[in-house]
């Protein structure tokens, strides 16, 4: 899943440290969700959506590959 | 989110400081009890001695449940998928090993070295799988 998340913070003019404090969540889980190595759970992504008062959809693309695949 | 959780990466240094601690205080322990059990009439006392060891053991497991219980969801994932990969391997291998005293004639292991065991793999398995996120 991509997402906006490094451009949002650099937006704001915040560290790495900054958001993961005001997320309450790790330095290292702020840098795996911005090199999208790591999806959040939804509670989380509704939670960086608030922060940073823009939609989740906004944040976060999709996309097809990132469909669970059908046996 | 929780706003009442302190954060997840002081959580973990706080862990972090406890395990050494709680390490440190286990290996002093062991050494004094290695040498006073020698000059201890066998009794209720060695039983004391014996076990003494153990409970730095325990606060560790009560650091390690405090510890995920304030951690992140990707810092819970990762080392409860890596203690659950530790745990797979040391029985195993425990196993195995049990199988091989047995029934091959291998030298004995004592029960402990299963601890020793379990936080190697664990430490290994939380490096490698903390690769897939960096």
């Amino acid at each position: 899943m991509k997402n906006r998340i490094h451009v949002l913070r650099a937006e704001k003019r915040w560290t790495q440290a900054e958001l993961a404090e005001r997320l309450n969540v790790s330095r290292q889980t702020i840098n795996a969700l911005e090199t999208e190595k790591y999806d959040p759970s939804l509670q989380l992504a509704f939670s960086i959506s608030k922060l940073f008062g823009r939609p989740m959809e906004e944040i976060f693309q999709f996309e097809a590959e990132d469909a669970p695949t059908q046996p | 989110m929780n706003s009442t959780r302190p954060n997840p990466d002081a959580a973990f240094r706080h862990h972090r400081r406890r395990v050494w601690i709680a390490m440190s205080i286990y290996v002093a322990a062991i050494l004094i009890c290695v040498k006073v059990i020698k000059h201890t009439p066998e009794g209720p006392l060695h039983y004391v001695l014996a076990l003494l060891p153990t409970l730095p053991v325990i606060w560790l497991m009560w650091s390690l449940y405090v510890f995920l219980t304030q951690a992140d969801e990707l810092q819970r994932r990762v080392h409860l998928e890596a203690l659950a990969l530790a745990a797979g391997a040391t029985a195993f291998l425990s196993l195995t090993y049990g199988f091989l005293e047995e029934f091959a004639g291998l030298p004995h292991i004592a029960a402990w070295w299963t601890f020793v065991l379990i936080d190697i793999v664990w430490g290994a398995t939380s490096c490698v799988l903390w690769r897939r996120y960096k």
